[in-house]
């Protein structure tokens, strides 16, 4: 039989990844609603109806830590979360992009660069998508690199390119392997356990 | 070549306006800020420019005349002015038409001041001699003429390719039903399948193509597109393959496929025609939020070297995080006229996006009056 389960993300990177995520440790699954929410304040701001909705099928919600020192104090800060056995609320530390550079080897083939540039310990960068961006500025080929990072790259915006979404949601529904990057990046692998259990 | 400035005198709502665009540029505003009369100027240019003739004299012909092309609020100074600059690799171009009416007569449209400069370097500069000489002159623009435009051709091409595409549906679906009259360069998609049906074969079924794995993605057990021709009487359509209830999926002609399924392959249909200048109207119409939330990033990879306008309402399309503030225009109404500012002059909206909130978000409660609020008392 079929089982449901849905889907909240902070942004459209996010949403890719837990997609993937969900397919390769829960087969037996359907999404069954998936969202982007724009920001980790719409995010909480919602949670009451998403613990209603764990009622009935389980919700994978992943926000980003960002600035915050660590995930247990972000979400204190969130007040008392509703006690709902499929409420999955997961944080990317310190973001998404972090979880998508654990898988070495896939993201240095995708931006063209040697394995060993990648970082290693992704959970550890302060700025993951700034590392990503570096790598794809230092490796990347023309194109891609046009793709991905922004055209004045010191501004505080844009932040990304004007196909970094589309080619990264891309790049982790065909090559990225949450299996093995869930080995480098700890807030990843504590996502993938919750995922297990429920399959 | 692209436009990268445009300054605007007495255009329709614009009394004076000047504005600097980008490869890609979204234009904001409330309704009836004239996002759709700004990119008239650029349809405007094109009919002068296009080579199926009429020129100035049919363009504000077809526009109703003078005074519904020129701005209300025009009183001093009552031409209409368009200058505009553009760049080609790294030869700017500039190309300035002051349009003034006949005091009496026939009133119609006359060149009060027409420039061409390359690189600095004028190239045409009227009214000269020959006008002074024979006043008739000045009902043409040397743009329109290929015997005068010979060292500005290139600009004058451009302005003849540029393409406006705001696929109405039911223009296409009920076309036989309407029987309509087709409007020139088919603004609305009515004649949109005998525009595919034009394109050589394997151009076209390269297009088609990448539409399907659009489609494939985008609209639910859609598994084929196709081009066929009726074999009674000769009528292009696209048909598509559903993975229906039946065991060998159904085919559905167009009239039979959604407005957002139609829309979509217009807008993609149109990006992959390569045109220099392409003009957007409202792309979000009819398409889901996910669509539409990847509609600016398609843009940009598939608009290739040419240049793109779109008029926009949907914070969805404009929360691309990738689009940057200088992509963004924004026209506000006023009692007089419509200003416009690009998004990077606002300091507001640059404050909040660096806080983190979406750009669409960020600018378009400055394309909501504030006179809103009181239709709640109707």
């Amino acid at each position: 039989m079929v089982k449901k389960i849905a889907v909240v993300a902070e942004d459209l990177l996010t949403q890719a990844v837990l997609h993937k995520c969900i397919s390769e440790v829960l087969p037996a699954y359907i999404v069954a609603r998936t969202e982007v929410k724009g920001g980790r304040g719409n995010v909480q701001r919602e949670l009451g109806a998403y613990a209603a909705l764990a009622q009935v099928m389980p919700v994978l919600i992943c926000v980003d830590l960002d600035g915050d020192d660590c995930a247990p104090t972000l979400l204190s800060g969130w007040g008392r979360l509703p006690p709902q056995a499929g409420l999955l609320l997961r944080v990317a530390v310190r973001e998404i992009e972090a979880w998508v550079l654990a898988d070495q080897k896939r993201v240095a083939s995708f931006i063209g660069a040697a394995p060993n540039e990648v970082p290693k310990r992704p959970d550890e960068l302060f700025d993951p998508k700034r590392s990503l961006l570096e790598l794809a500025r230092a490796h990347a080929g023309s194109e891609l690199k046009a793709d991905l990072v922004p055209r004045n790259y010191d501004a505080s915006y844009p932040r990304i390119g004007r196909a970094y979404n589309l080619r990264l949601c891309a790049f982790i529904a065909s090559k990225w392997r949450p299996h093995v990057a869930r080995k480098k990046s700890a807030s990843l692998e504590r996502a993938m356990v919750a995922l297990e259990k429920l399959a | 070549m692209k436009i990268s400035r445009i300054a605007i005198r007495n255009w329709r709502n614009f009394k004076n306006a000047d504005v600097d665009l980008q490869d890609r540029t979204f234009i904001v505003g409330a309704n009836a800020s004239g996002k759709s009369n700004f990119l008239d100027i650029f349809r405007f240019l094109r009919d002068i420019a296009s080579s199926s003739g009429g020129g100035l004299q049919k363009a504000v012909k077809d526009r109703g005349g003078m005074k519904k092309v020129r701005s209300l609020a025009a009183r001093r100074e009552p031409n209409i002015l368009l200058d505009v600059t553009m760049t080609d690799d790294d030869v700017k171009w500039r190309y300035v038409l002051e349009i003034t009416q006949e005091s009496a007569g026939k009133r119609r449209p006359l060149v009060k001041r027409e420039e061409v400069y390359k690189g600095g370097e004028e190239l045409l500069k009227r009214p000269d001699a020959q006008d002074k000489a024979d006043a008739e002159r000045l009902t043409q623009t040397s743009l329109e003429q290929v015997n005068s435009n010979v060292n500005f051709r290139d600009i004058s091409e451009f302005f003849a390719g540029v393409v406006y595409l705001h696929l109405v549906p039911q223009l296409l679906k009920y076309a036989e039903g309407i029987q309509g009259k087709f409007l020139e360069n088919d603004p609305f998609g009515q004649a949109f399948l005998e525009r595919i049906a034009a394109t050589g074969e394997k151009k076209r079924a390269r297009r088609l193509n990448r539409i399907q794995a659009v489609l494939q993605k985008a609209v639910p057990q859609l598994e084929e597109l196709q081009f066929e021709r009726d074999p009674t009487n000769g009528k292009p359509h696209l048909k598509a393959k559903y993975s229906h209830w039946r065991v060998n999926g159904a085919w559905q002609r167009e009239d039979q496929f959604s407005d957002g399924t139609l829309r979509l392959i217009g807008l993609f249909w149109v990006l992959q025609e390569d045109p220099g200048l392409l003009l957007l109207e409202e792309p979000e119409l009819s398409l889901n939020k996910k669509i539409v939330s990847f509609l600016s990033p398609f843009i940009y990879k598939l608009q290739g070297k040419g240049q793109v306008l779109v008029t926009t309402h949907s914070s969805d399309l404009l929360s691309d995080q990738g689009i940057s503030l200088d992509e963004v225009i924004l026209l506000e109404p006023s009692q007089e006229a419509t200003t416009i500012r690009s998004a990077d002059k606002l300091e507001d909206v640059e404050q909040l996006v660096s806080g983190g909130l979406g750009l669409g978000e960020a600018i378009l409660p400055h394309a909501t009056p504030q006179t809103l609020e009181s239709l709640a008392s109707m």
